[in-house]
């Protein structure tokens, strides 16, 4: 099932650079719009881009260097492609794996306290807080941080990388909607769980309804949870393009968007493929979690 | 728990009236012209003659927050109708005709699905140039599976219980079957997605035009203008708080009627409060 | 045998439940008065949806969270219709357990079945872990498996449904129990399985509790089983009373009808409702729209519980 999402993205990707209304040959010759272009220089340039060859033999050329990591080189700064996404690329997974920490552990607690108290005062509250976590955009509370934190407390930088400290508003702003997410999910699949009969008589053995809820109906629920956060580790990638530009993280985030305005196309394609590869990565991650999550799998392994 | 639900529902539904109204009445309301430039007059504080102060080119920010949800909620409204009808058309017919139809549709939402929306909203927004335009399209291109999984769902459970070969046996043709038997029951289901996308589509057309992927300035959009807002924010606060707290309300009220929407008629939910 | 042993009697006064749901107040239990009595086995029997398991999940308070209670249920002279949730958590398990129906989803599944075993020793405290494992080994091998690390290293979902059943009956035994209240143990088993499950209540009476509630449809195994009967119909109990009387001389129309329906008795089944009659009243005797010996008094007025002759109790005016 991989292969052929990973296939439709590839094409998918390509086309969009297809469809790109922008000529690269005239980018790379005549960026600011003002020079008058001698047409063998041009033919030239597209022979070199390889844009006089059929459309397949270009997508084959172009697949066949993603996979090598050729990813090509930038029209406009003419630099390596492959050599800015391992720069960049640190940046983002960084950021990316600390708002999904924040995530898990704030989508599980609140999930796990609303699932206990349900229906009652912390219930509600929490239900309403992640509703506004929901409706919060990441670039509006980003700003609200910038303003309380570091203009009014001075507690945080506002830019910059000086370690842990400047990753905590990033990380905040890319995860406060997937917390609210988590936190709503888990609190559903919990009281899913906690409806079945093994709980009941999980609780006729004498068990409080803490242990109940915690060694039975949340060790179970944690298999559509996981299934949920590994969806959403690949969306939180996409995310983190926000805080990438609010905050002046080098992230390829960052790269793509600045690429997507000067319709850098190559950029936007390994932009976009980098993503599909991460859902790749991530499907297949889950996979293995499944194995320590959910015996029935572990067990299926072991017959066949 | 009724009560207190029930006020939640009313609070969301009279917060979502007033910024539709405002929006509508935009014009009527507004003190000033939104794009009015008065470079005498930057950065003002809030006055009387100035309730949330003046931008970095002297524009009215109350007024500017009252145009400002104009063309976001329309462009959310389309967005999110767009990929309604595009889902719903999709789904059925996957539902519907099964077999190689559905496989293809099927494996094509699957390659929609890897990507991750914003992913695809940004590279699709830049291609194709950034504007409404393209933003449009990012926005269905990647709400529409949405739909057609829940849509193409409820068809092939509906194709078992409504006895498809009887209706078939007695005359009726498949468009007839869709429309007149199968589209009415996913009513509800399709009502309480929509509400939940509309809020999505809403955060999506915030973000990207704070990006510069959608909305261009000078247009008065509450985005647009904390974006703005960014250079001048420490000398005025309002500037970017303000249209935040707009698209906030708009988005929470949405929310809470979409959460509602779905304890009432979510028939799966049920089966945990029993 | 002393009360230490045997356990206290359970007596329900007024005994009511009802769950709120969306389409209103459903009365799932009626004015239940009865006393279980240590020492013996007492079967409630009655169609599904008769409200025999709601009642027996409300004695140890296991209902779901829209369920309201009224009345009192005794254990010897203490209220625990008034227990708080902590004081229930002691007491279940340890005073009375519960041998669940539907073995396969009884059980834990992500959870390995040692395990799950073990923790209805260690929920009650103390130094329980050696004395739980001590328990596991004996009780397994007296069940028949006689691998119990290997099997006990296994999940519910690699057991077949036999082994399961024994395995549920190993939970209830686990906690050293005064009493066990068997849900529907040969709900849904083929002839072979219902007869190994007797056998092992069977084995569970002679050897280790002689209290217990058996709740069952199986009107067969509550005669061979227990000591007295219980009949249930939409939530009211109708006839109670030693199991010889009961099903040997019903009293009670349905009584009458549920026996004569046994295989071993022709099979003749209930008559169904009668439209018109369900239609009369609501405020009647609940058998009333299918009762062959219906009077005009049943169309409106509520029975009461009748004491016969020889001691049984009637919830119908015949034995007024």
């Amino acid at each position: 099932m991989l292969v052929p999402v990973l296939f439709g993205i590839s094409v998918l990707a390509f086309m969009l650079g297809m469809a790109s209304p922008g000529d690269p040959v005239e980018a790379i010759l005549n960026p600011d719009g003002t020079q008058i272009i001698d047409q063998k220089e041009y033919d030239i340039v597209r022979e070199r881009l390889g844009l006089d060859d059929p459309v397949p033999v270009q997508y084959v050329k172009w697949l066949k260097n993603a996979l090598t990591g050729e990813l090509g080189r930038s029209f406009f700064t003419n630099k390596e492609i492959k050599e800015q996404m391992a720069y960049r690329l640190p940046y983002t997974i960084r950021l990316a794996c600390f708002g999904m920490a924040l995530t898990v552990v704030f989508g599980l607690l609140f999930g796990i306290l609303m699932a206990m108290r349900r229906d009652g005062p912390v219930d509600h509250a929490l239900r309403f807080l992640t509703t506004l976590m929901l409706s919060v955009p990441g670039f509006w509370l980003a700003i609200l941080l910038i303003l309380v934190f570091v203009e009014k407390l001075h507690l945080l930088p506002t830019s910059g990388l000086n370690g842990f400290s400047s990753y905590i508003m990033p990380g905040i702003t890319v995860a406060i909607s997937t917390i609210g997410v988590c936190a709503r999910l888990t609190r559903t699949s919990i009281l899913d769980e906690l409806g079945k009969q093994y709980v009941t008589v999980a609780s006729s053995k004498g068990l409080n309804a803490r242990k109940v809820t915690m060694r039975h109906a949340f060790r179970n629920s944690l298999i559509p949870i996981t299934t949920f956060l590994g969806n959403y580790f690949a969306g939180i990638l996409g995310g983190s393009t926000i805080a990438e530009v609010i905050f002046n993280i080098p992230g390829i985030g960052n790269y793509a968007i600045s690429a997507v305005k000067s319709r850098d196309y190559y950029v936007v394609q390994a932009y976009v493929l980098f993503t599909a590869l991460v859902y790749v990565v991530m499907t297949l991650v889950i996979d293995l979690l499944y194995l320590v999550i959910n015996p029935k799998i572990r067990a299926g392994e072991k017959i066949g | 728990m009724g009560k207190k639900k029930k006020t939640g529902i009313i609070a969301a539904c009279i917060l979502l009236a007033v910024i539709l109204l405002m929006s509508i009445l935009a014009p009527v309301l507004a003190p000033y012209d939104p794009n009015q430039i008065d470079m005498k007059n930057p950065l003002a504080m809030s006055s009387a003659k100035h309730l949330l102060g003046t931008d970095n080119i002297g524009r009215d920010v109350l007024s500017r927050v009252m145009y400002g949800g104009r063309q976001s909620i329309l462009l959310a409204l389309a967005a999110t109708g767009l990929s309604m009808a595009l889902g719903c058309l999709i789904g059925m017919a996957a539902g519907y005709f099964g077999g190689a139809a559905d496989l293809l549709i099927t494996s094509v939402s699957n390659v929609f699905q890897g990507l991750p929306g914003m992913t695809m909203m940004i590279a699709i927004a830049g291609l194709m140039g950034a504007g409404v335009k393209s933003m449009l399209l990012a926005l269905v291109l990647t709400s529409w599976v949405g739909f057609s999984r829940l849509v193409r769902g409820e068809v092939m459970k509906l194709k078992q219980e409504l006895f498809i070969e009887g209706l078939k046996g007695m005359g009726a043709g498949n468009f007839r079957i869709l429309f007149m038997h199968i589209a009415p029951n996913l009513l509800s289901s399709i009502t309480i997605i929509f509400a939940t996308r509309i809020a999505g589509s809403i955060m999506s057309v915030a973000a990207l035009s704070f990006l510069g992927l959608g909305l261009q300035p000078p247009t008065p959009d509450w985005s647009v203008m904390i974006n703005d807002a960014r250079s001048y924010y420490r000398t005025n606060p309002l500037l970017a708080v303000a249209p935040g707290v707009c698209i906030v309300c708009l988005s929470l009220s949405i929310n809470i009627i979409a959460d509602w929407l779905r304890d009432r008629f979510d028939v799966r939910r049920d089966s945990v409060n029993e | 045998m002393s009360e230490k042993e045997l356990g206290k009697n359970i007596s329900l006064e007024n005994y009511n439940i009802c769950f709120e749901t969306a389409k209103g107040k459903v009365r799932a239990v009626k004015d239940v008065n009865t006393v279980f009595e240590a020492g013996k086995v007492t079967g409630m029997i009655g169609e599904s949806g008769s409200g025999k398991s709601v009642l027996g999940m409300g004695i140890l308070k296991l209902l779901a969270s829209n369920a309201k209670v009224e009345g009192r249920c005794l254990y010897g002279d203490t209220e625990i219709s008034a227990y708080t949730e902590k004081q229930m958590d002691s007491f279940r398990g340890k005073e009375i357990a519960l041998i669940p129906q539907n073995p396969a989803e009884a059980l834990d599944p992500v959870i390995r079945i040692k395990k799950q075993l073990i923790e209805a020793v260690t929920s009650h405290g103390g130094a329980a872990k050696a004395e739980g494992e001590k328990r596991y080994e004996a009780l397994m091998k007296r069940f028949g498996f006689q691998d119990s690390r290997e099997t006990g290293r296994k999940y519910s979902f690699q057991m077949s449904g036999g082994m399961n059943q024994r395995i549920i009956s190993v939970l209830g035994l686990m906690g050293s129990p005064k009493w066990i209240l068997a849900d529907e143990p040969t709900k849904g088993l083929d002839a072979i399985l219902r007869r190994q499950v007797y056998g092992v209540l069977k084995d569970i009476l002679c050897n280790d509790i002689k209290s217990m509630i058996v709740i069952t449809h199986d009107v067969a195994l509550a005669r061979r089983l227990c000591d007295r009967i219980l009949v249930l119909y939409q939530g009211e109990v109708l006839e109670q009373g030693d199991t010889s009387s009961v099903l040997g001389q019903p009293l009670h129309p349905y009584t009458e009808g549920l026996v004569r329906s046994l295989p071993s008795n022709g099979m003749v089944p209930i008559p169904l409702p009668d439209r018109d009659k369900e239609s009369e009243s609501k405020e009647g005797c609940v058998f009333y729209p299918r009762c062959p010996r219906a009077c005009s008094r049943c169309v409106h007025e509520k029975p009461g519980d009748y004491q016969s002759a020889d001691g049984r109790k009637v919830r119908c005016f015949l034995y007024a």
